[in-house]
Formats: structure tokens, C-alpha cells, sequence
């Protein structure tokens, strides 16, 4: 069984349709890549996963249980974290009040608390009385997956984590990876880029127009099967 | 020059009972973004219940304060969680109309279980109790609890905003509601919680309204209004902004009424006005909205 599946997963904005039944499969421990130009349907994918765009309830299942109903309090509970895209910290708490409300709904039961976060990102200890809006980019974005590991989730979603960020901080942000996947935690990344992506991934689904143009291992495919799976032309 | 003085303290004093009608209006709208045209009756509704608890129980004004507390506590809770969750989106006119209704539903409500005397609650001789400041000076007892508790009210409320778990979802909550849901935050739960909150500082500011003067079931409207009044003279967002507003207008129209009784009022909005005209946003803005 697999710890997170979506099935003939849909999505609607409205009349707009976003996403046109979309399967994929996360097992236990393993790190999973989504790459699609903009406009694919990876954002939604994620909203539907974690709850803000709630759907049918089998279409997501979670340890074996129908959660694409659920309002997105509860599926954190359950224990699926997204850093969202775009960072959202909030403007009014400091680093360290940022981490803390991480582990509102769930503290679940293994090794990240605020003493582990500042140990994967120590420039954060230095900074954890400030206001996160006085932070730089890439150190938002510390503070952003330090607060979805607080709840220590079974599943960590990434949304655009490397969004305008300069290539060193990327770097710097993705060696954070296997220290997060060393505790059990499974990881779905949502990427334009697509190297980065690659690299960390044990499989790979891409997103083309809503549905999904090409799965399985990133090694298996060439560079101009992605190509095309990535713009929809042939070369 | 002791004239003067006295009016300052007085007026002081009579600020702290206008940050308790405006704690509870402040802390709403900082959270939920909800503007509760209802206040003023909550306010009236909160006094009717502590006398209803005085004379079926039989008990003194301060324990039925005190059993008041967690009804009242409920009846925000409730009122928020079952009908103004219901009203709170992207539109800012459905919860003004549904508090506006409310605000005519209670006080009929009221006029029809209490009839439209004017009642009081009485505290026995405490309430004309004074202490001697020398000089011809002196306070009385209970206007100085009401300043002194606007303080207690202020502190335990940013203490719970800024130690508490439950005070750090209120501000994720009130910055970001969506991202907030994603720390496993229940938005409409937190809502009800901080309507349930604002109900038990409306309880205890109906508390002395009570015992300070007469009340009927019409008077709520008047002190939305000096709630209002308090609240944006202070700054949206600032609790210690809103005691300040309080007291600005409590002198301001402890100051009006020493020139002539009849300018009371009208010299608290005058000097509501003034401020909104050379600071717009409140004496103590947020920094960021």
C-alpha cells in the first residue's frame, strides 16, 4: 500500500478545470518530483492534497484512508506539511514564533523541534528573535520548511521551494534533503527546475496541461522524453 | 488649577470604562477582520444577564459576575461559530448586515424579557466609596477599578497573544488565514474562541457600566459608538492604542461636560473628529496591514 495516492484525482476552479484525473503514488520514505511549466496543474495538485481545494474523498488517500473531503486543519493533523510557495511566513511573528506555530495542530512523535531545526539551518538560531519579514529570500525559505518539519509530518510537500532564489542558496536549501529524508519523512518536490528536482528523486511525474505526461524514475528517461513531456513539442 | 487636575483624573478614570466596551470590538476586528455592529447591545445584553443572575440566584454582583463569565464566554463562541463564521469572506457587507440585524434583535429581545426600565447593578457601599487624594481631590473606588482592571484586561490579553500557543494561532490567524489552516489551525474554531474572549471583557465591562450607571435595553448603539471612537483614536490593532483612545475621550468629554453638561458628548466626538483629521490612522497604527 502506498503512504499518499491520489486517484483519477480533478480539479475545478469554477468552470475552469485544472487538473483531469491525475494518479500518482508516494510510498514510505521515498521522495517524489513533479515538474511542469506554469499553469500545468502542480500548484493545484498540491492544494488538493493538502486540503484547500477539497474533492472527492477517495481521490486522495492517505495510510489507507479517503482524505480528499477533509479541511485542511485536519490533513495536517494526519501529518502532510506543505512549505507553500511563495514562503507565506507570517508578518507578525518573529523566526522562532514562525517555527512554533508549525507544531500547533500536531507535534507529532519524531526528532524535529526548534533545538533540530536550528541545527539543520543554523542561521536561523542567530536570527530567531527578529521579524521574519526582515529576513533575506533564501533564509525565508528556512524558516518556511523549519515550520512545516515542526510537525514532524509523515509527508512533506515543497512547493517551488528554489522560487527566485540565487543558485548557491538553492544549494544550500536542497543539502537540507537528506537530513529531512533520514528520519523517515516522505517528500514531494513541485518544481520548475527541473536538475534540482532530478537529482533528490526517486520518481518523477510531470505535469502537462492538467494531466500527467510522463512517470517513473528520473533515470530512465532522456533529456528529450522530459523535453517533450515538459513543453508538449516534439523536436 | 485642582479643577483641571480633578477633570483629568476623572476623565482618565472614565477612559478605562470606555477601553472595556472597545477591548472586545478591537480584539474582533484585529483577528477576524469582523465588524461588530452588535457590540453595544452585546454589551447591554452581558449587564441584563449578570442582573438576571443577581435576582433568580440571589447572589452579589460579583459572583454573578463571575457565573456570567463563562455564559457569556458561550454565547460568543456559539454565535460565532453557528452564524458569523457564515458571513466572514472577501465581501465586508455580511457581516455588518448580520450583526446589524443582531443589534436590533437583542435590543427588542431585551425590551420584551426585561421590559425598557432602566435598571442598575447594585454593589452595596462600595459604590460611592472615595479615597482622599489631598487637596480637595479624591476618587471614587469603583471608576478606579474599572481603569485599573482595563489594564489588568490589556496585559492578560498580550500575554496570552504573545506566550500562549493559542495567542501565536490568533496573530498567524489574523495575518494569513489561509496558510494559517496549514499549521493545522481550525480558522472558524479560533474565531469562535476569540468572539468567546470579547464576550467575557464585554461581560466585565458591563460589570461596571452596571454599577456605574443606569442602563436599559436601548442604550447599546451610544456605546458601540464611543467603542468605535476609542478604537480608532488608538489605532486598529493596538489594545494599548485602544486605552489610550478610551481615555482621550474620556477627558475629552469630562472636559465638555465642566463647560456645559449638555457638551459631554459632543465634546468626545469633536475630539474623535480632530483626531481622525491630523492622524488618520489612529494615534498607534500597526505597523504593517
Amino acid at each position: 500500500m502506498s503512504l499518499l495516492e491520489t486517484r483519477d484525482l480533478t480539479a475545478h476552479y469554477r468552470d475552469f478545470q485544472a487538473l483531469f484525473g491525475v494518479n500518482t503514488r508516494l510510498e514510505e520514505g521515498d521522495t517524489l518530483a513533479v515538474i511542469g511549466a506554469n499553469g500545468a496543474g502542480k500548484s493545484t495538485y498540491l492544494r488538493s492534497i493538502t486540503g484547500l481545494l477539497p474533492g472527492a474523498p477517495w481521490s486522495i488517500v492517505f495510510n489507507g484512508e479517503p482524505i480528499g473531503h477533509l479541511p485542511a486543519a485536519e490533513i495536517m493533523k494526519r501529518g502532510i506539511a506543505l512549505v507553500p510557495e511563495g514562503r507565506r511566513l507570517f508578518p507578525s511573528l518573529t523566526v522562532e514564533e514562525n517555527l512554533q506555530v508549525g507544531a500547533y495542530g500536531r507535534t507529532g512523535d519524531g526528532a524535529w523541534n526548534i533545538a533540530g531545526i536550528y541545527s539543520l539551518f543554523p542561521r536561523l538560531k542567530e536570527r530567531r528573535h527578529q521579524a521574519s519579514t526582515t529576513l533575506s529570500g533564501g533564509e525565508q525559505q528556512m524558516v518556511a520548511i523549519g515550520r512545516a518539519l515542526m510537525s514532524n509530518p509523515r509527508v512533506l510537500l515543497c512547493d517551488e521551494i528554489s522560487l527566485g532564489l540565487a543558485p548557491i542558496i538553492i544549494r544550500d536549501i536542497y543539502q537540507a534533503l537528506p537530513r529531512i529524508k533520514a528520519t523517515g519523512t516522505s517528500v514531494v518536490i513541485v518544481e520548475q527546475d527541473i536538475q534540482q528536482a532530478m537529482k533528490v528523486a526517486d520518481r518523477l511525474y510531470c505535469f502537462q496541461k492538467g494531466r500527467i505526461s510522463l512517470a517513473g524514475s528520473p533515470a530512465a528517461f532522456s533529456r528529450d522524453e522530459i523535453h517533450h513531456a515538459y513543453f508538449g513539442t516534439r523536436q | 488649577m485642582n479643577g483641571w487636575l480633578n477633570i483629568l483624573i476623572q476623565g482618565t478614570l472614565l477612559g478605562g470604562l470606555y477601553a472595556l466596551f472597545a477591548i472586545g470590538l478591537s480584539l474582533i476586528f484585529g483577528i477576524m477582520r469582523l465588524v461588530n455592529l452588535a457590540h453595544g447591545d452585546l454589551i447591554v445584553l452581558a449587564a441584563f444577564v449578570i442582573l438576571a443572575v443577581m435576582t433568580s440566584f440571589g447572589v452579589d454582583v460579583l459572583t454573578a459576575l463571575a457565573i456570567s463569565l463563562p455564559v457569556m464566554f458561550a454565547v460568543g463562541f456559539v454565535l460565532q461559530y453557528v452564524i458569523l463564521n457564515r458571513t466572514l469572506g472577501r465581501d465586508i457587507l455580511p457581516p455588518l448586515l448580520v450583526t446589524f440585524g443582531f443589534s436590533i434583535i437583542i435590543q427588542n429581545g431585551l425590551q420584551e424579557a426585561f421590559s425598557a426600565d432602566s435598571q442598575r447593578l447594585s454593589a452595596g457601599a462600595i459604590e460611592t466609596a472615595s479615597i482622599q487624594l489631598g487637596g480637595g481631590l479624591a476618587v471614587g473606588v469603583m471608576p478606579l477599578l474599572t481603569l485599573l482592571t482595563a489594564i489588568g484586561v490589556i496585559f492578560a490579553l498580550n500575554a496570552l497573544f504573545y506566550w500562549a500557543p493559542l495567542g501565536r494561532a490568533f496573530r498567524a490567524t489574523s495575518d494569513d488565514p489561509m496558510t494559517a489552516q496549514l499549521m493545522g489551525i481550525d480558522n472558524r474554531r479560533i474565531f469562535a474562541i476569540a468572539m468567546g474572549i470579547a464576550m467575557i471583557v464585554t461581560a466585565i465591562a458591563a460589570f461596571y457600566l452596571g454599577i456605574r450607571a443606569n442602563f436599559d435595553p436601548s442604550i447599546g448603539p451610544a456605546r458601540l459608538i464611543y467603542a468605535f471612537e476609542a478604537v480608532i483614536i488608538g489605532g486598529l490593532g493596538s489594545l494599548w492604542g485602544t486605552l489610550i483612545g478610551g481615555i482621550i475621550l474620556g477627558v475629552a468629554q469630562t472636559i465638555g461636560a465642566h463647560i456645559n453638561p449638555e457638551w459631554q458628548i459632543l465634546a468626545g466626538h469633536v475630539a474623535f473628529l480632530v483626531i481622525l483629521l491630523l492622524r488618520p490612522r489612529g494615534l498607534f497604527p500597526r505597523a504593517f496591514d
